[in-house]
């Protein structure tokens, strides 16, 4: 595998190439011409669109709108919940139908909380104006302080539109940080959105960059970009030289590789630095954000936009016009399908996502979410592979350590398989298994064809509740010794009351004058008296009985 | 005679030192009750459903390590009894089947319009996990409810349900795929 640049990049004082590399990664076919080519265009608006309420890691938000009302474009429809959330905004205006659960492409198959808006009929997707300018005005932005622009970031509900949807506002709260790189490499076949947008957007997403980087007071923007941009990585350095921003902005390329674009392999690329376990890439000055991401920012801070739709790559055999299109969140696949008349039939399932760390699902009425990307509609080929999930039709593994030298984390992917398979925990813990990304290249050279990514989910889930249940047990634990110790600290008590008031009647009756008000002299002598007189009735009985006696006698 | 002497005499002064630093130690480092049951007490679930035949986990502990049996605690389960069998190296049982089935895990839930306030299953949460008041409606705080029954039998209008806990999007599970049936699959594979 040679990790040369092979594709023909003119290289200058902003184009450079990539100073660092990573252990393995991949080469697969990369089908990015089949969607690449088309300029980006809209698509017609839906009918109806199911917005979930949870488009983000962390919590889920929590709607503020009910059933029956009317929503304009850009309106504020579920607000962000706690920290770590996102705010949601409809992308087209329509009435509120219904707010229930119901799927939204979860790879369980589950149902989560949605919104369902019936779209009004006359409005034009095309026409920007009616995507709304909701968002409070701000002045220049380049005279703006960094909390402002974070709280603008934070009001249009921005998450990470790589895939990761961590929400942008808490991202960018990073404190010293030197360097923001954005992340261009887009490195997992048949995705094209980024590319796309930066040949044809670039001064948009230099100025969400420049935003992003005056938010978090960097003081210098690389673009990471792979080489096989050629188009992309011209039109952003002509941009550029155009533009001469303030603070110094520069172009990394890097070798065509996957996974050059998981966070912690560009850093190593752009930096020749790893980012240590558990950490973030803050930990050396750094914060990583997409590109798309950073052309939300520029529409949230200097057009006014909520985010409400996303360039999706529409790609794979069975499109009519495969291409990057803006959807509106909320747009269900079925609806898209329709668009580009792809009968279900034929298209048994769709990739959401790339096709090694995507999802793929069967049931089409899932909407376009934030971490939607990409979505792949293939014809099934009989020749085709499946990747089975069940472990009774792949073969065992041969112990050939091909995933070792793919693996980019330097992991042992074979140890992990065999750690996950017999439910050892522990030992899966230690071969450093929450490292892992979940990449797929382990299991793309797999020659046993082993699902090793399944294996890894499986044991990252089941420790994750194992932890849970600790966590749940140590607390049941904390409350049981609490009520075993107030249900001791009662008894303690009451027997101490009962104790004093022992005390204190013995006291009292130690210390009570023999006869404070006289009555039980009074009932002494009474006593004594009855006593006399019974006794001196009895005296003189005896004595008259005597002589009746003797009298008798 | 001498070597002998000064033999014996380095013996016996080192046996003192040894002895003095020892005597040291065990006054210095005096551990407060028996660790063993701490870490027994760890490993067990804490639902304090009192199924093992203790009043609560911590006395099962004292007895696991006064040489009670292991396989005593469904909640546990499996995995539980094989934790202790590691931690205290001795042979995996099953589970005693006299103390109840290993179940899914099950939260109380008071059916409140029926409930009469009596207390009586505040009274019998060993995790104080119920609130209320004498003739007042009762609730069970969820989070903290470990689903052990206690509060169950106490119940005198028999308003007290034990559901199993749903699996909600949040902590649902990826499946193994050594448990997988074979006819599920994700057609990953498609390039190349």
């Amino acid at each position: 595998m040679s990790d040369q640049l092979t594709h023909n990049i003119q290289f200058n004082e902003i184009v450079k190439p990539a100073p660092g590399q990573f252990h393995g990664g991949i080469h697969p076919a990369e089908f990015k011409s089949v969607s690449n080519t088309q300029t980006i265009s809209t698509i017609d608006s839906p009918r109806e669109l199911v917005i979930p309420l949870k488009q983000s890691a962390g919590l889920t938000a929590t709607p503020i709108v009910s059933v029956g009302d009317k929503v304009v474009a850009g309106q504020l429809i579920a607000k962000k919940q706690g920290a770590i959330s996102a705010n949601l905004h409809t992308p087209l205006a329509g009435e509120i139908t219904l707010i229930s659960p119901k799927y939204a492409g979860h790879p369980s198959g589950m149902m989560s909380p949605t919104v369902t808006i019936q779209v009004d009929d006359d409005q034009d997707l095309s026409n920007q104006k009616s995507q709304g300018e909701n968002l409070p005005k701000l002045a220049d932005w380049t005279l703006c302080e960094p909390e402002e622009l974070i709280s603008q970031i934070a009001l249009a509900g921005i998450v990470g539109l790589g895939g990761a949807t961590f929400p942008t506002n808490v991202k960018l709260k990073a404190q010293s940080i030197e360097t923001l790189i954005v992340n261009a490499m887009e490195c997992e076949p048949y995705i094209t959105c980024d590319d796309r947008l930066l040949r044809e957007q670039p001064e948009r997403v230099l100025q969400g960059a420049l935003i992003a980087a005056r938010a978090t007071a960097a003081n210098n923007i690389i673009f990471a970009i792979e080489d096989n941009k050629a188009e992309a990585i011209a039109s952003l350095s002509t941009c550029i030289k155009k533009f001469s921003p303030a603070i110094p902005v520069s172009i990394v390329v890097a070798p065509t590789k996957y996974p050059s674009g998981g966070e912690k392999q560009t850093i190593e690329l752009i930096t020749g630095q790893q980012v240590p376990a558990g950490q973030l890439p803050s930990a050396l000055g750094l914060v990583i954000q997409n590109v798309a991401t950073l052309h939300a920012i520029y529409e949230a801070i200097v057009n006014r936009k909520p985010l409400t739709r996303r360039l999706v790559t529409i790609t794979g055999n069975l499109v009519t016009k495969p291409g990057n299109y803006w959807v509106p969140f909320g747009t269900p696949i079925e609806y898209i399908m329709q668009i580009f008349s792809i009968s279900q039939s034929d298209c048994k399932r769709v990739i959401i996502g790339g096709p090694l760390m995507g999802n793929s699902i069967t049931n089409f009425s899932a909407p376009v979410t934030k971490a939607t990307n990409c979505l792949i509609f293939n014809r099934p080929d009989p020749k085709e592979k499946l990747w089975l999930t069940s472990a009774t039709k792949h073969d065992p593994c041969i112990r050939c350590g091909e995933c070792e030298t793919a693996c980019p984390v330097e992991l042992l992917p074979q140890q992990l398989l065999w750690f996950s398979q017999s439910d050892q925990w522990e030992n899966l813990e230690n071969q450093g298994l929450f490292d892992c990304i979940e990449c797929g290249a382990c299991a793309y050279v797999c020659p046993s064809e082993i699902p090793l990514v399944q294996y890894y989910r499986y044991g990252k889930s089941a420790i994750n509740k194992i932890k849970q249940n600790q966590i749940n047990a140590e607390r049941a634990k904390q409350r049981f010794d609490f009520r075993e110790m107030r249900i001791a600290r009662t008894k303690a008590e009451r027997a101490l009351k009962h104790q004093k008031a022992a005390e204190a009647r013995q006291k009292a009756a130690e210390n009570k004058p023999a006869d404070p008000t006289g009555k039980q002299t009074a009932i002494n002598d009474a006593l004594a008296r009855v006593k006399a007189k019974k006794a001196a009735l009895n005296e003189p009985a005896e004595h008259s009985s005597n002589p009746t006696n003797n009298k008798v006698d | 005679m001498q070597e002998l002497l000064i033999a014996t005499l380095t013996l016996v002064g080192f046996a003192f030192v040894c002895g003095g630093l020892l005597g040291f130690a065990s006054i210095k480092f005096k551990v407060e009750g028996n660790p063993i049951v701490d870490q027994i007490n760890e490993v067990l679930p804490q639902t304090q459903c009192g199924q093992c035949g203790y009043p609560g986990c911590k006395p099962y502990a004292q007895a696991i390590a006064e040489g009670e049996a292991i396989n005593r605690c469904p909640p546990g389960g499996e995995a539980g009894i094989k934790a202790l069998a590691e931690l205290l190296d001795v042979e995996i049982l099953a589970l005693d089947e006299s103390c109840g089935e290993e179940s899914l895990p099950r939260v109380a839930v008071i059916r409140e319009d029926e409930c009469i306030g009596c207390t009586k299953c505040i009274q019998a949460c060993p995790v104080d996990a119920i609130v209320g008041a004498a003739k007042q409606m009762h609730t069970v705080i969820e989070s903290e409810c470990t689903g052990c029954d206690l509060c169950v039998p106490p119940c005198p209008v028999d308003c007290i349900d034990m559901p199993e806990i749903e699996v909600t999007i949040d902590d649902w599970q990826w499946p193994s795929p050594a448990k997988t049936p074979a006819n599920e699959t994700i057609p990953v594979k498609v390039i190349s």
